[in-house]
C-alpha cells in the first residue's frame, strides 16, 4: 500500500495525501467503529478526529488547487478549521465553550476579511483576540477544577510529600554541617534570636526611661506651678506687710490716728 | 550586473521598525526573566522606631500639619507594605500627606529564620501597641487613627478590642477579613480546610512559610488572569507603546512575597480559616479574650464588591459585632488591590478616607 502511494506521490502530493487519509481513516474505523468511517457512532476523541479528517478530505477534494496558492491555502485552512469546530460544537463536544469562543474569533476575522478591513496578521493581536474571547469560559473551567475535591485529593498529598522531603532534607543538612563543625542556619538563627531579645530589653529600658521622663515632666510642671503659687502668695503677703508698715509709720508720725 | 535596490525612506523606516520591534521584544523578555524593575515607596519618610525587622516610618510633611490626630497605617504579613505608597501619583500615603495628615507606616520587614516563633500575640502586644505609643510621642498627640489593610486590619481590630480605652480615636479597615465562615471564604476556605491542608506539617517543615508558596496560592485563585492575562497586558503595553509604570509597580509588588512567620501562619490557618474563632469570640491572645464588642471608637469599614480574596460577607461581619456608635460600611465596585490603586481609587476611595478622617481628626 505504501509503495503504491509513493509511486503516485512523486507525481502528485495531493494524491499522496488523499490515499494516506483514506487508509488511515479506514484503519481507525476498523479498529474502533466497526468499519464506519463517518464517526457518527464513535465516541469521544476518535469520533471527533474522524469527523475532522472527513471534513478536511471534503474541503481538499473540492479545492485541491488551493494548496499551491498561499492565499488560497490560508483561506482553505480557515474554512476547514471553522467547519471542524462547528461540527464539534453541534455534536456536543464543547462543554466548556472553548471551541465556541474560537469560532467567534475566527468569524470575526472572516467578517473583517470580507469587509476589506485589515486582518490581525500580528500573531500577538490574534492571540489577544482569542484570549479576550476565550478567557472567561477557560477561567471558569480552571477555577471549577481547582475547587474540586479531585484536585485537592491530588495536590494535598503532593504538598505533604514535598513538606516531608523538605523536612528530611533540612534535618540531613543540619546534621551534615554539624558533623563538619560548620555553622548551620539554626546556629545563625539562634544568635539572631539572642540579638532580638537583647534589642527587646534595650527597647524596654528605653520605654521605662521615656515613661519616667514623662512622669518627671508632669511632676516637674506641677512643682513649678506650686512654686509659682507660693511665690504669688508671698508677693501678696509682702504687699500687705508693706501697707501695714506704711500705716505704722504714719501712726508714729501722727499718733492721733485711730487704727481701731 | 545585479541592480541594487535604492535605499528609500520606506526601506529606512522598515529597518527602524524592525529595530524597534526587537527592542520591545528585549524589554518584554527582560521583565519576564529579571522581574519588574521599578522604584516604589518613594514618598519621603524617616525611621522613628525599629524593632527586630519592623520599621516605623514617619512621612515627611509636605505642608503644615492640619490635623493633630496622626494616622498609623498597618499592612498584612503577606507581601510588602509599599502597596500603600506604590508610586508617585498612585499612593494613598502621598495623598494623605498632601492633605495635611500626619502619616506613619509600620513596615513588618522581611522575617528571618529567627522569627518563625512570632505569633499574633507578639505582633499586637509587642509591635502594634508599642508603635502606637511611639507615634503619639513623636506626633505629640493624645490619640491616633489606625488604617489597617487586609490582615493588618484584622490585627488592628484585635488591638482595638484588646485595648478599648487606649489612645485609638478612629479605626479604618480596608478589605479586612473578620469572618472566616467557609461559605464566605471562597477558594481559600476550600484549600485550607482541615481535611486537605496539613498546616502543622508545613510549618514544622519550613519554619517560615516561603513567600513563593504564599504567592502561588494567591495567584492560583485566578490562575488564567494572573498567569496569562497579566502578561498579555504587559505585551500589549510594550508593543503598542502604552504606559508601563503602573503595570511594573504592581507586578513587582505581586511577586515580592515575604516569608510568613511559622507560628503566626499556624494561627492564621487554624484559628481563623479553620475554626473562625474571632467572630465567635473564642480568640484569646496572652490570656485575654478578643471581644470585638469592646471596640467603641469611630469605624470606617471599606470593602470591594469584586474582591475574591476577602469577600463582602467576610468584611461586613464586624459591623454587627462592634459597639461603636459612629460606624460606616463603605463598598466600592473594585477588587482587593484595585480598590486601593486603580483609577477609581483616586476619585472614590481616597476622597472618602480624607473626608471621613477630616471630620474626626481635630
Amino acid at each position: 500500500m505504501l509503495n503504491k502511494a509513493e509511486s503516485q506521490a512523486s507525481r502528485n502530493p495531493w494524491e499522496f495525501w488523499r490515499q494516506w487519509n483514506e487508509i488511515t481513516v479506514k484503519m481507525w474505523a476498523n479498529a474502533m467503529n466497526n468499519g464506519n468511517t463517518t464517526g457518527t457512532h464513535a465516541s469521544g476523541t476518535e469520533g471527533s478526529w474522524m469527523n475532522a479528517m472527513n471534513t478536511v478530505q471534503e474541503h481538499l477534494s473540492n479545492n485541491a488547487q488551493a494548496l499551491f496558492n498561499p492565499q488560497e491555502a490560508w483561506k482553505l485552512w480557515f474554512d476547514t478549521t471553522l467547519d471542524i469546530c462547528r461540527e464539534a460544537i453541534n455534536m456536543g463536544r464543547d462543554p466548556a465553550g472553548f471551541l465556541a469562543a474560537w469560532v467567534k474569533v475566527m468569524e470575526n476575522i472572516q467578517q473583517r476579511a470580507h469587509a476589506g478591513k485589515s486582518l490581525p496578521i500580528d500573531p500577538f493581536k490574534l492571540f489577544q483576540e482569542w484570549y479576550d474571547a476565550a478567557s472567561k469560559p477557560w477561567s471558569k473551567v480552571v477555577e471549577d477544577s481547582i475547587a474540586s475535591e479531585r484536585f485537592l485529593a491530588f495536590t494535598s498529598p503532593g504538598l505533604e510529600n514535598y513538606s516531608h522531603l523538605i523536612k528530611a532534607f533540612r534535618h540531613a543538612s543540619e546534621e551534615y554541617l554539624k558533623a563538619l563543625r560548620l555553622p548551620t542556619l539554626s546556629d545563625i538563627a539562634h544568635v539572631a534570636e539572642m540579638v532580638v531579645n537583647l534589642e527587646e530589653k534595650v527597647d524596654a529600658i528605653e520605654e521605662t526611661i521615656e515613661r519616667v521622663k514623662e512622669q518627671q515632666l508632669t511632676q516637674g510642671n506641677a512643682t513649678i506651678e506650686k512654686i509659682a503659687n507660693v511665690e504669688r502668695r508671698l508677693n501678696q503677703i509682702e504687699t500687705r506687710l508693706e501697707k501695714m508698715l506704711a500705716l505704722l509709720e504714719k501712726f508714729e508720725d501722727e499718733p492721733s490716728i485711730n487704727f481701731w | 550586473m545585479t541592480q541594487v535596490k535604492p535605499i528609500t525612506h520606506e526601506t529606512t523606516s522598515q529597518v527602524f521598525d524592525t529595530v524597534r520591534m526587537f527592542e520591545k521584544y528585549k524589554k518584554g523578555m527582560q521583565i519576564l526573566l529579571e522581574g519588574a524593575q521599578i522604584q516604589t515607596g518613594l514618598t519621603p519618610k524617616e525611621v522613628v522606631w525599629t524593632k527586630n525587622k519592623a520599621r516605623l516610618y514617619h512621612y515627611v510633611p509636605m505642608q503644615e500639619k492640619r490635623f493633630p490626630v496622626p494616622i498609623l497605617c498597618i499592612y498584612a504579613l503577606i507581601n510588602r507594605c509599599y502597596i500603600l505608597d506604590l508610586m508617585p501619583s498612585n499612593s494613598l500615603v502621598e495623598y494623605l500627606v498632601s492633605q495635611g495628615f500626619d502619616v506613619y507606616l509600620l513596615d513588618w520587614g522581611i522575617p528571618g529564620e529567627e522569627d518563625k516563633k512570632l505569633t499574633f500575640e507578639h505582633y499586637i502586644y509587642d509591635y502594634i501597641a508599642r508603635a502606637i505609643k511611639k507615634v503619639l510621642r513623636h506626633a505629640n498627640a493624645e490619640k491616633c487613627s489606625i488604617l489597617g489593610y487586609c490582615m493588618g486590619g484584622t490585627m488592628s481590630a484585635m488591638y482595638a478590642a484588646l485595648f478599648p480605652n487606649s489612645e485609638l480615636k478612629n479605626l479604618i479597615l480596608l478589605t479586612t477579613p473578620t469572618d472566616f465562615t467557609t461559605e464566605h471564604t471562597g477558594l481559600y476556605g476550600i484549600w485550607t480546610s482541615e481535611k486537605h491542608f496539613n498546616h502543622d506539617l508545613l510549618v514544622d517543615s519550613f519554619g517560615n512559610v516561603p513567600g513563593d508558596l504564599i504567592n502561588a496560592g494567591n495567584l492560583m485563585v485566578k490562575p488564567v488572569t494572573n498567569y496569562i492575562g497579566t502578561y498579555i497586558t504587559m505585551w500589549d503595553r510594550i508593543l503598542y507603546d502604552r504606559p508601563m509604570n503602573t503595570w511594573l509597580a504592581m507586578n513587582k509588588w505581586v511577586n515580592d512575597g515575604v516569608p510568613f512567620p511559622g507560628e503566626a501562619f499556624r494561627q492564621w490557618i487554624r484559628d481563623f480559616y479553620q475554626q473562625n474563632k474571632l467572630v465567635k469570640g473564642e480568640m484569646s491572645l496572652r490570656g485575654q479574650r478578643v471581644d470585638l464588642s469592646r471596640i467603641s471608637c469611630s469605624v470606617l469599614n471599606i470593602a470591594g464588591k469584586r474582591d475574591h480574596i476577602c469577600t463582602l460577607p467576610q468584611t461586613e461581619a464586624i459591623m454587627h459585632l462592634i459597639s461603636s456608635q459612629d460606624k460606616e460600611f463603605f463598598v466600592l465596585d473594585a477588587g482587593h488591590v484595585g480598590l486601593l490603586i486603580n483609577a477609581d481609587a483616586k476619585k472614590k476611595l481616597w476622597p472618602k478616607i480624607h473626608t471621613w478622617l477630616q471630620a474626626r481628626s481635630q
